[in-house]
C-alpha cells in the first residue's frame, strides 16, 4: 500500500452553527431534513445529539435555538479558512464546508514535520476564524478524516498517525466511525453492529470476497475504510485532458445567477460525457476567472463523485465566497472551466435503480432551470417535509434550486414516529400561508367561545367572512392543540373546528385567543 | 399537428384515474388539450385527474396556486418528488410567460388562471399543442379560459361529520364532464375523496364505504349550489 498519500485534514467541528455566529452560551442546533447535522457548545453541554430528530432535541433542551441548514452560509463563512490554508499550502480541496484535505508532504517539509506543521495549521486556522478545528494527518484520506476529528476534541487540536500507522490506528475505533464520515450508510453501520462487529478491526479482519458477496459494493468500500486504505483513490485515473469544458462569455456576465446557470449547463455536459463512458467525476477543479484577469481556482472532492447539483452547488459556493470575500472582484465574470481532475468508474453508488433520469426527468430539470431564469429562483420551489400539526406547518417550501431533485429522499422523508394529534385524513387541498379570520356565529348571533377545557359555548350555525355569510350544516370538533407551552415565544394554543357550509364547502376553522379563522379549506 | 394525429389515442394521452377512464371518451387525458375543473371541489378534483400520469413518471408543475395543500395532493396520489411549484403574479402576460416555459419540460400543468388570462390563452395553447402538455385549470365558478374538457362538481356532500361529532371522512359529489371536445356531457358520482383517500367511483363502492367505518352520519342532501 505504498500508493497511498500522505493527507492532511483540517476539520472543524460544528461548522454549520459557527457559521450561523450564534453566541457560545446559547445552545443552538442546525437541522437538516428534521435531523440535528450541528450543535453550539452550549447545546452539547444540555444533551443535544448528533442525528436526534427536532421534537427530541427539544425535549433535551427546551431553549433550544433552532436553526436552518443553509449550505450557502457555511461556504461563505468558510472561505477565509480556505483562503488562510491555501498561502501554506495551495494545493488543497474543499470537501465540504468544514473540511478541508491537502497533501501533506509539501507543507511538513516545510514547517520541520508532519506535527509542527499541524500545530501552525491549528494556530492560523484560530487565528483567522476564532474556531478551533481539529488537523489530522495520516496516510489515506479516511484515515486522516478520522484522525482530525478525534484532535479535534483534544486539546492541543493535533493527531499524527506515523507513516504506515493508518491501519493500527483505525484498528480498535468503534464501527460507528464509518457514518461520521458520511460515506457508508447508517442503515449497514447500525447493521455491522448488531452483527457483532464492534470494532473497525474486526470488520477489517473479515475476507473481502465474503463482505462483498454480503453487503455489496458500500459493504465493500466499508470494509476498505475500515482497513485504514483508500480503494478509491488508487483506483483513480487521470482523465484525457480534452474532458474539461468551459464557457467564455464574449460579454462579461455580472449576475451570479447567470453564471450558475452556464454553471449549469457545463457540469450537465461534462456528468453526461463522464457517465456515457461509465465514469463519475470525483474531484473537480473550479476555475473562474473575471474580464480583468483576476482569477479562482479551487478543488471540491466528494468521495461519492460529483453530480450535476453537486457540481453547481460548488461553483455557487466558490462565486459566492470570492465575490463577498475581501478583495472581491472588480468586473464581470468572463470565464467558466470546469476540470475533471480526478474520475473513477461508477460502482452504482450514483445511478438510479432503474439506471437514473428518465427523459421526462431531464426535460423538467431542464425547463426548471428557464423557470428559475426567467422568475427568480424563489419563485420556483418543491415541497419539503417539515412536520407539526397544523396544515400550513407540515410542509415547507424551498427553492428547487437549492435542492437535489434527482434524490428527494431527504426532502419528502417523513420519518417513521407520527405526529401525534396531528391532521385528520383527508387533508385539506387549499391552505393559506396566514390564516383567515372570520366569525363563528350561533344560532341568535352571538359569537361561538371555547373554553380552556374545551368546551363550545353553542352550537356554530354560521361563518361570516369578510363579505359573506354561509349556515354551518354540520361541524365537529374541538381538536385542542397546545404546543410549544415551554417557550412563550412560540407556543400556540387553539382549538380545531371541521365546519361543512350550506354550499358543500368544507373548512378546517380555528380560534386562537377568542379569535376565528380558517386554517384550511377542503377544496 | 400532423404528427400528434397519427399516433395511436392511447400514446396521444396521458393516463387518468379507473374512475374517470368510462367519462372520458379517450379513456385518458389527450395531449395538448386544457381541462378545466370547477365548482367546490375543483382542486381535488384536478389533482385526482393527474395523480396516476404524475405516479407513471410525469412531472406536475403548479403554476399561480399559491395555496395548494402539499397533503393532499400526496394523498390523493401525486408523488411530491415531480411535484414543482412556479409563482406567478396577477398580470395575464407574465402567467402565459411561465405557462409557456413551463410547457417546455412538464407534461401536466395545473393553475388557476388569473382575470384576463383569456386574452392570452391562444399563444399558450399552441404552445401546449406543440409541447402535448395538458392544462388543468382550475377555479371557483368558471375555469377562466376557454377549455376543451369542463369537469364541474355540483351536490357535494360530506360523509362522517354530524352536528358536533365525527370527522370529515370522504365527500360525494356530482361530477359532470361536457365541453366542446365531449360528443355528449356525462354525469356520474365519485367519491373525491373517498375512504382510502383517492377518488372513487360513488355507485361502485357505496356498500363498502359503509362497510369499512362504524359511525357515518352522511349529512343531508345539500341544495346543489350552483
Amino acid at each position: 500500500m505504498a500508493a497511498v498519500p500522505r493527507l492532511v485534514t483540517v476539520w472543524c467541528p460544528d461548522w454549520p452553527v459557527v457559521s450561523a455566529r450564534v453566541p457560545a452560551d446559547t445552545p443552538a442546533a442546525v437541522f437538516r431534513a428534521n435531523r440535528v447535522i450541528a450543535r453550539s457548545p452550549a447545546a452539547i453541554g444540555a444533551g443535544v445529539c448528533a442525528g436526534e430528530r427536532r421534537r427530541s432535541a427539544q425535549g433535551t433542551c427546551p431553549e433550544l435555538l433552532v436553526l436552518d441548514h443553509d449550505p450557502a452560509r457555511d461556504a461563505r463563512a468558510f472561505e477565509p479558512v480556505v483562503r488562510t490554508i491555501a498561502d501554506m499550502a495551495p494545493r488543497l480541496e474543499v470537501v465540504e464546508p468544514g473540511w478541508v484535505c491537502l497533501a501533506a508532504r509539501g507543507p511538513s517539509r516545510y514547517f520541520g514535520g508532519d506535527e509542527a506543521m499541524a500545530r501552525r495549521m491549528v494556530e492560523i486556522v484560530h487565528e483567522a476564524t476564532g474556531a478551533r478545528p481539529g488537523v489530522g494527518v495520516a496516510d489515506g484520506r479516511s484515515a486522516s478524516a478520522i484522525a482530525a476529528r478525534l484532535a479535534s476534541r483534544l486539546q492541543s487540536g493535533v493527531v499524527v498517525v506515523a507513516p504506515g500507522g493508518s491501519p493500527d490506528f483505525v484498528e480498535s475505533l468503534p464501527v460507528g466511525w464509518l457514518r461520521e464520515l458520511g460515506e457508508i450508510s447508517p442503515d449497514l453501520v447500525e447493521l455491522f453492529a448488531r452483527l457483532g462487529l464492534r470494532t473497525l478491526g474486526q470488520l477489517a479482519a473479515l475476507p473481502a470476497g465474503d463482505v462483498l458477496a454480503r453487503f455489496g459494493t458500500e459493504g465493500l468500500h466499508a470494509h476498505c475504510l475500515a482497513g485504514g486504505t483508500d480503494v478509491r483513490a488508487s483506483a483513480a485515473t487521470d482523465p484525457p485532458p480534452e474532458w474539461w469544458v468551459e464557457e467564455a462569455f464574449s460579454e462579461p456576465v455580472e449576475q451570479l445567477e447567470a453564471v450558475v446557470f452556464v454553471a449549469k449547463r457545463l457540469a450537465d455536459d461534462l456528468v453526461g460525457r463522464l457517465g456515457s463512458d461509465g465514469r463519475v467525476c470525483t474531484r473537480l477543479v473550479a476555475v473562474i476567472e473575471t474580464e480583468h484577469g483576476e482569477r479562482s481556482e479551487r478543488a471540491w472532492y466528494r468521495d461519492q463523485g460529483l453530480s450535476v447539483h453537486a457540481m453547481v452547488e460548488r461553483v455557487r459556493w466558490q462565486l459566492d465566497g470570492w465575490i463577498t470575500g475581501p478583495e472581491g472582484i472588480s468586473g464581470g465574470i468572463a470565464l467558466v472551466r470546469l476540470v475533471p481532475d480526478e474520475v473513477r468508474s461508477d460502482d452504482g453508488v450514483q445511478g438510479g435503480l432503474w439506471g437514473g433520469r428518465s427523459q421526462a426527468d431531464h426535460d423538467a430539470a431542464r425547463a426548471i432551470v428557464r423557470l428559475c431564469g426567467l422568475a427568480g429562483e424563489q419563485a420556483v420551489t418543491v415541497p419539503m417535509w417539515a412536520g407539526g400539526r397544523l396544515p400550513a406547518e407540515r410542509y415547507r417550501w424551498v427553492s428547487a434550486a437549492s435542492v437535489d431533485l434527482d434524490d428527494p429522499d431527504g426532502r419528502l422523508d417523513r420519518g417513521d414516529a407520527p405526529w401525534p394529534g396531528g391532521a385528520l385524513m383527508p387533508s385539506p387541498a387549499v391552505v393559506p400561508e396566514q390564516p383567515v379570520p372570520i366569525e363563528v356565529l350561533d344560532e341568535h348571533g352571538s359569537m361561538v367561545s371555547v373554553t380552556g377545557r374545551g368546551e363550545v359555548s353553542a352550537a356554530p350555525a354560521a361563518l361570516v367572512m369578510s363579505s359573506s355569510r354561509h349556515r354551518v350544516v354540520a361541524w365537529a370538533g374541538p381538536w385542542p392543540v397546545d404546543q410549544c407551552w415551554w417557550a412563550p415565544d412560540r407556543a400556540r394554543r387553539l382549538a380545531r373546528f371541521q365546519m361543512v357550509t350550506d354550499q358543500g364547502v368544507a373548512h378546517l376553522v380555528g380560534i386562537e385567543q377568542q379569535r376565528w379563522s380558517i386554517l384550511a379549506t377542503y377544496s | 399537428m400532423a404528427v400528434a394525429s397519427i399516433l395511436p389515442v392511447r400514446d396521444r394521452c396521458l393516463p387518468v384515474d379507473e374512475a374517470f377512464t368510462s367519462m372520458l371518451p379517450d379513456a385518458g387525458l389527450v395531449r395538448g388539450r386544457v381541462v378545466g375543473c370547477t365548482g367546490p371541489a375543483a382542486i381535488s378534483l384536478a389533482l385526482s385527474l393527474g395523480s396516476r400520469a404524475a405516479t407513471t413518471g410525469a412531472w406536475l408543475a403548479v403554476v399561480g396556486v399559491p395555496m395548494l395543500g402539499v397533503e393532499a395532493a400526496c394523498e390523493l396520489g401525486v408523488p411530491l418528488e415531480r411535484l414543482v411549484m412556479v409563482d406567478t403574479d396577477a398580470r395575464p402576460a407574465t402567467w402565459a410567460e411561465r405557462i409557456g416555459a413551463a410547457a417546455d419540460g412538464f407534461d401536466l400543468i395545473l393553475t388557476q388562471p388569473p382575470p384576463g388570462a383569456d386574452r392570452v390563452v391562444r399563444k399558450v395553447r399552441q404552445r401546449l399543442q406543440a409541447r402535448g402538455v395538458v392544462l388543468l385549470a382550475v377555479g371557483p365558478t368558471t375555469p377562466g379560459i376557454s377549455c376543451d374538457i369542463e369537469f364541474s362538481t355540483t351536490a357535494v356532500e360530506w360523509a362522517g361529520v354530524g352536528l358536533g361529532h365525527g370527522s370529515l371522512m370522504g365527500r360525494r359529489a356530482m361530477v359532470r364532464v361536457g365541453g366542446r371536445r365531449m360528443p355528449r356531457s356525462v354525469e356520474r358520482e365519485l367519491w373525491l375523496p373517498g375512504p382510502h383517500g383517492r377518488v372513487e367511483d360513488a355507485t361502485r363502492s357505496s356498500e363498502q364505504f359503509g362497510a369499512s367505518t362504524h359511525e357515518i352520519t352522511p349529512v343531508a342532501a345539500l341544495s346543489r349550489a350552483g
